[in-house]
């Protein structure tokens, strides 16, 4: 009985995965082109100086998220060592 | 006036580095106090250094301050700090006060305390940088610290097989709300290009953008709802609240679920409503949502409340009704409601913190959650029984409590001309009033008399007991005179529409 | 550069993969997986709405993959120190074993 329970859902899955791609496909062709300013949109030159741009481009405008990006790994760290220290009492 | 970081933020933020020091130094020497002390003087900087962020505000010309480090906005991460982000700012750090000065007592018999008082400075830090941040992205890494903290202060106590259970099962659902934001925002970052959200205000071309806007907006809608408890998205909430330890549990139910709410706000009336009349069907799509899921989170909130024995679980469950009733004034999409949403956001901050606190302190006295074994308990601890009467009558919406009168402008929102949603207000009346039922028998059943005379219960410490009377005086203080509070909150709604434009102007000039 | 619509189709099936193992599996291991499989989905769709245009690159959505990578990592972390921890008390990594809490 559960084998046709299987067979059901995988069938169903697979209907719905070709109805969403037919849709996708029809309507989801458009989607809104954005406008962007100059100092995001770097032509790609291919040899690996877009490495220098990206990094160029992570610290001068994201700097904040850069900045407290080590207080998000502090409290993973601070959260793990609370979660798996052994505590030895001494009496 | 600081240039790059508000001082609550870096007050917090450097607190959390400190004691964690001080902490680890003592877990060294093998006793001391002062970790729980540096915390308390740094929350008490970070609401001073509030009450600067609020003077330096209002003194902008738009009511509206920038900071950035480096770059300009709108393509360089910034803080955009109006009068709303003050006001949840206030609130954060003022129920921060409160369950630290609380958790003095209640958690020293704990190990790894160091930890503790580190992840609640950061998470208050979290809270205040979702509050205050500009951009998504800014705001998405500053709410997944909130999040991380919050994930191992609910499972604090790992010798208990109860908060690890339901800590696993917080941190699935919380998770998958927090990628389900960031798919929503890599959605509206392909429309507009750009992560600010004064920018995704304006330059999205929401004519072709049909379909697609509201995918972004059920995902977001989904993932702060996950977060804030909205039913059918609550299912983690009954089992995080009673598991955590109480002034956690005080946190989490009192501002860290209306921070998930604030992020819906934030993102539905900055970049949704003001352009959803280019979207087909789109101001009756969102109001009629939000209307809808705000009548489900109330009436199962308070249904599964009535039918709890074990007092934090009905707590967590009216934490989820109290939730339906914020979403009554989103969803009349005024400023009027929005008013009653914020200013239900802080009593009920103040409300379900001192009900947790109170019960909390309970607990720790007779040592089980279970309403059965609390008969008589009034007798033993007055005071403490006394504060919590008064939150769940606040709770309720008894006038001369605040919750009365956030309560009043609430479920009057949503009669207003442009809004006519009647039926929401009489449900809401409805099940407000339905409510008491579950909160008076706590009540009755505290101060019947007790079956035997037990001599080893004794009030509440006297450092639990000073945060509890100092909230249970401001529930009826501000219930009578609201005024304070009521314009703080009315400046705050404000700044969200009407402020719009100002928001906007200081980022795309 | 395939039209952008291939790519949402991508990060659709992506999500969903990561949806089915979150729902229906019984390892917690699984679970945390299929959590990191929607992240990644989610910077899926980040990179390809910055590479959208022939030539040109956007910045600011490869920083954001970049910063949302170790993100995901630190929640990951966490939800295996509980899993750790999980496993010491119900000697199983089986999630429905998880029910002792009802209602």
């Amino acid at each position: 009985m559960s084998k046709y329970y299987t067979a059901m859902g995988a069938a169903l899955t697979v209907f719905m995965i070709i109805i969403i791609a037919y849709t996708t496909a029809l309507y989801g062709a458009i989607f809104p082109e954005p406008v962007m300013s100059e100092e995001q949109l770097v032509t790609t030159t291919g040899e690996g100086e877009i490495i220098h741009s990206m990094s160029g481009f992570l610290w001068d405008y994201r700097s904040l998220d850069l900045l407290m990006q080590p207080f998000v790994l502090f409290a993973a760290a601070s959260g793990c060592a609370a979660m798996l220290r052994v505590i030895r009492r001494r009496s | 006036m600081s240039e790059f970081l508000p001082y609550p933020l870096i007050s917090l933020l450097a607190g959390a580095m400190v004691v964690l020091f001080a902490g680890v130094l003592e877990e060294r020497l093998g006793q001391g106090r002062t970790k729980e002390a540096l915390s308390v003087i740094f929350i008490a900087l970070a609401l001073i250094g509030c009450l600067i962020l609020y003077k330096d505000v209002t003194s902008q010309p738009l009511g509206v301050m920038v900071l950035s480090i480096g770059a300009e906005p709108p393509l360089g991460a910034c803080f955009e700090i109006d009068l709303l982000s003050v006001f949840m700012t206030f609130s954060v750090v003022f129920l921060g006060l409160f369950a630290v000065v609380y958790s003095f007592r209640y958690m020293e018999h704990d190990t790894r305390l160091a930890e503790y008082y580190s992840l609640l400075l950061l998470m208050m830090a979290g809270m205040v940088g979702v509050a205050l941040a500009g951009d998504f992205f800014t705001f998405f890494i500053f709410w997944e610290l909130m999040c991380i903290s919050s994930y191992v202060l609910v499972a604090f106590r790992r010798e208990l097989w109860g908060p690890i259970e339901a800590g696993f099962k917080y941190l699935t659902m919380s998770a998958l709300g927090g990628v389900l934001i960031f798919l929503g925002m890599s959605l509206l970052y392909g429309m507009a290009g750009n992560v600010n959200f004064a920018y995704m205000s304006v330059g999205i071309d929401w004519g072709t953008a049909g379909v697609w806007a509201y995918l972004a907006f059920i995902l977001l809608f989904l993932g702060f709802g996950i977060k804030a408890a909205i039913v059918p998205m609550h299912t983690w909430l009954p089992d995080a609240h009673p598991e955590a330890p109480s002034p956690i549990s005080a946190m989490l139910s009192g501002i860290v679920i209306e921070t998930g709410l604030y992020g819906l706000v934030r993102i539905l009336f900055v970049v949704f409503l003001p352009n959803a009349v280019l979207l087909p069907r789109g101001p009756e799509t969102f109001k009629y949502v939000v209307a809808v899921f705000s009548v489900l989170t109330m009436t199962i909130g308070n249904i599964m409340a009535l039918l709890q024995k074990d007092i934090k679980r009905l707590l967590a469950y009216s934490s989820i009704a109290q939730v339906g009733y914020m979403l009554v004034g989103v969803a009349s999409g005024t400023t009027y409601g929005l008013l009653g949403c914020f200013l239900h956001v802080f009593n009920h901050s103040l409300m379900k913190g001192l009900a947790f606190l109170a019960s909390g302190a309970m607990v720790y006295r007779i040592g089980t959650r279970n309403l059965d074994e609390m008969k008589g308990l009034g007798h033993y601890m007055p005071v403490t029984t006394m504060a919590l009467a008064i939150s769940l009558l606040g709770l309720g919406g008894v006038p001369s409590t605040n919750g009365f009168v956030s309560k009043f402008i609430l479920f009057g929102s949503a009669l207003a001309p442009g809004v006519n949603m009647w039926w929401l207000t009489l449900i809401g009346v409805l099940n407000s009033a339905f409510s008491m039922a579950y909160y008076l028998p706590i009540i009755i059943r505290l101060i019947t008399k007790p079956a035997e005379k037990s001599s080893e219960l004794k009030e509440a410490p006297i450092l639990m007991l000073i945060p509890m009377c100092i909230m249970a005086i401001l529930i009826i203080v501000f219930g009578i005179y609201p005024r304070p509070v009521l314009q703080l909150a009315d400046s705050a709604s404000k700044a969200l529409i009407e402020g719009l434009q100002g928001y906007i102007s200081k980022v795309i000039p | 550069m395939l039209a952008i619509h291939v790519y949402l189709t991508a990060v659709l099936f992506l999500s969903l993969i990561g949806l089915y193992s979150m729902a229906f599996k019984r390892n917690m291991i699984r679970i945390l997986l299929g959590l990191e499989i929607i992240l990644n989905a989610a910077n899926l769709s980040f990179i390809a709405f910055s590479a959208r245009f022939t030539g040109q690159v956007d910045l600011l959505g490869q920083s954001i993959v970049v910063m949302s990578i170790v993100l995901g990592g630190c929640v990951v972390a966490i939800g295996l120190s509980m899993v750790l921890n999980a496993y010491k008390h119900y000697k199983t990594l089986d999630v429905r074993e998880l029910r002792r809490l009802k209602w």
